[in-house]
């Protein structure tokens, strides 16, 4: 782990992590690095880059290895070839975590209406607003407040910031759709939408009451 | 896309100014009243500034507000006009300004206004109360697990030594900071301090004094008796400041780190450059008093 100098950071996209960095395949760490850093660009997946003297290269398919262009002495080493990622201590899902990305979970009592194909699936006045980074809100609601006939997806998808995503499905003209999505495990910072369902909004139309239902919603409060 | 305000290797030129929408309600409360709600409010970064929200003038309490002719510079926004907030009970002074006449650089303010934070009773993000300031979206924070060897020293006398630390990275832009379990802390050697601070992504932070001897080292280390739940972890953890206490991570010597906090202690708010650092030994420079800071 030592013997690589630490770079200094002087691009935008390139940012120290500040954290040990671990990758583990058949039971073996195959890179333990207190050196590496992140990189990223809009529109792209953030990839963590440590020195090739932090990997043990034998261990790994050499595919799975590419040099570093823009940081010399480093590689990315792809995120499927290792089956964990650890933070420290902590497993990261997924990929790479922007050391930028944020993502509130924001309790509302807000009216939030879902409505799928010509059914109304949820109502409730009590979702979590998810604002992350770069991203339209998310609205998280109760399962009780959810009335569709949703089902468990065969879909896997993770997210760095949020955790393990289950997906919903439900039948929409014959066919299983998926339409919602929870998080069973959520990551720390986002622990209160444990136990909510969001449901997609490129299939639900979700209708969100304003902030003034009471018409100029300067009223006192109580 | 807009970029992140501040970090190491992000250079940019002084005044810059960055908005956002905020995706979220925004509201403030004074004196029982919503003074603000609004489905559109904007966020503004510049440079070296917390974020702060700005709004349509049609959101705010308009008819509370009188225009009372002070004029003040700002270095990237133009000059602001300020208001006094007329509430039933009381006027307060200065409470909000606009930007009726942005220079053709500055970003299209007009038509938009902003609050002074201190001076409503509560701001609230959806139904969450925010403290201190609002929330950067590019600030994350990550509260790790570790195993690693932390072992903390004043003077060659070890004020702590563990191997679970919790480590903090906040964005990616202030220090590492490692939050150690009160049982892995030399606690006969503290003493409470009256000093403390607060964060909008952690919540109010206590501290603690360390005694040497006679010495009274003010401040050494903090502690979030009860965080936010985002950070619920580093409860029943005290952390060092990095930038006063000698610090070894698997045996390895880390440096103090150069930080506005070296300068000020918890009274970094009004850090510049060229400033004498603070002697934790002398805290005439930290009276405790000041709430609204950020670590």
């Amino acid at each position: 782990m030592n013997g690589s100098p630490p770079i200094q950071p002087t691009d935008p996209a390139v940012e120290r992590l500040g954290h040990r960095l671990r990758a583990v395949t058949n039971g073996v760490v195959v890179i333990d690095s207190l050196e590496a850093v992140v990189i990223t660009a809009p529109g792209t997946t953030p990839r963590y880059l440590v020195p090739r003297v932090d990997v043990r290269a034998s261990l790994l398919d050499e595919s799975a290895i590419t040099a570093a262009d823009r940081v010399p002495g480093y590689v990315t080493v792809a995120w499927q070839a290792a089956e964990r990622w650890y933070a420290e201590d902590d497993e990261v899902v997924g990929h790479a975590r922007d050391p930028r990305h944020r993502a509130d979970a924001l309790r509302s009592s807000r009216l939030v209406r879902v409505v799928v194909g010509a059914s109304v699936v949820a109502v409730s006045e009590r979702p979590v607003v998810l604002v992350e980074t770069d991203t339209r809100p998310r609205y998280f609601l109760p399962r009780v407040d959810v009335v569709a006939a949703l089902r468990r997806s065969r879909t896997s998808t993770s997210s760095p910031y949020l955790g393990l995503a289950t997906h919903w499905s439900m039948t929409l003209d014959g066919e299983p759709c998926d339409v919602a999505v929870s998080y069973d495990a959520p990551q720390p910072g986002v622990a209160i939408l444990e136990h909510l369902i969001a449901f997609d909004d490129r299939i639900a139309s979700i209708d969100v009451s304003g902030a003034h239902p009471e018409g100029n919603g300067h009223g006192d409060p109580g | 896309m807009a970029t992140p305000v501040d970090g190491p290797g992000v250079e940019r030129p002084v005044g810059n100014v960055i908005l956002e929408p905020a995706r979220r309600r925004v509201r403030a409360l004074v004196d029982g009243l919503w003074v603000i709600d609004s489905d559109h409010a904007i966020a503004l970064y510049e440079q070296g500034s917390t974020p702060r929200w700005y709004l349509p003038v049609a959101d705010a309490r308009a008819d509370l507000l009188v225009v009372n002719g002070l004029v003040t510079d700002t270095t990237a926004r133009g000059p602001a006009h300020w208001c006094d907030l007329h509430l039933p009970e009381r006027v307060i002074e200065n409470a909000a300004w606009t930007h009726p006449a942005p220079p053709p650089q500055a970003p299209r303010l007009d038509g938009l206004i902003s609050f002074e934070w201190n001076y409503m009773d509560a701001w609230f993000e959806e139904d969450d109360e925010i403290i201190v300031h609002p929330r950067s979206p590019y600030t994350r924070i990550d509260v790790l697990r570790s195993s690693r060897h932390v072992h903390v020293e004043l003077n060659g006398v070890t004020l702590a030594d563990t191997r679970r630390p919790l480590i903090l990275l906040e964005g990616g832009h202030n220090p590492e900071r490692y939050y150690i379990p009160w049982d892995d802390v030399a606690t006969t050697l503290l003493e409470p301090s009256q000093s403390f601070t607060g964060c909008p992504y952690k919540g109010t932070a206590s501290y603690w004094n360390v005694r040497i001897e006679d010495v009274v080292y003010h401040d050494v280390f903090w502690e979030y008796r009860h965080p936010l739940w985002q950070v619920a972890r580093i409860a029943g953890h005290l952390c060092p400041f990095n930038e006063f206490v000698d610090l070894l991570i698997d045996g390895a010597p880390r440096a103090r780190p150069e930080t506005k906090w070296a300068y000020h202690g918890p009274n970094a708010y009004s850090w510049r450059p060229g400033d004498e650092p603070w002697d934790p030994r002398n805290v005439t420079a930290w009276a405790g008093d000041d709430p609204h800071v950020s670590r």
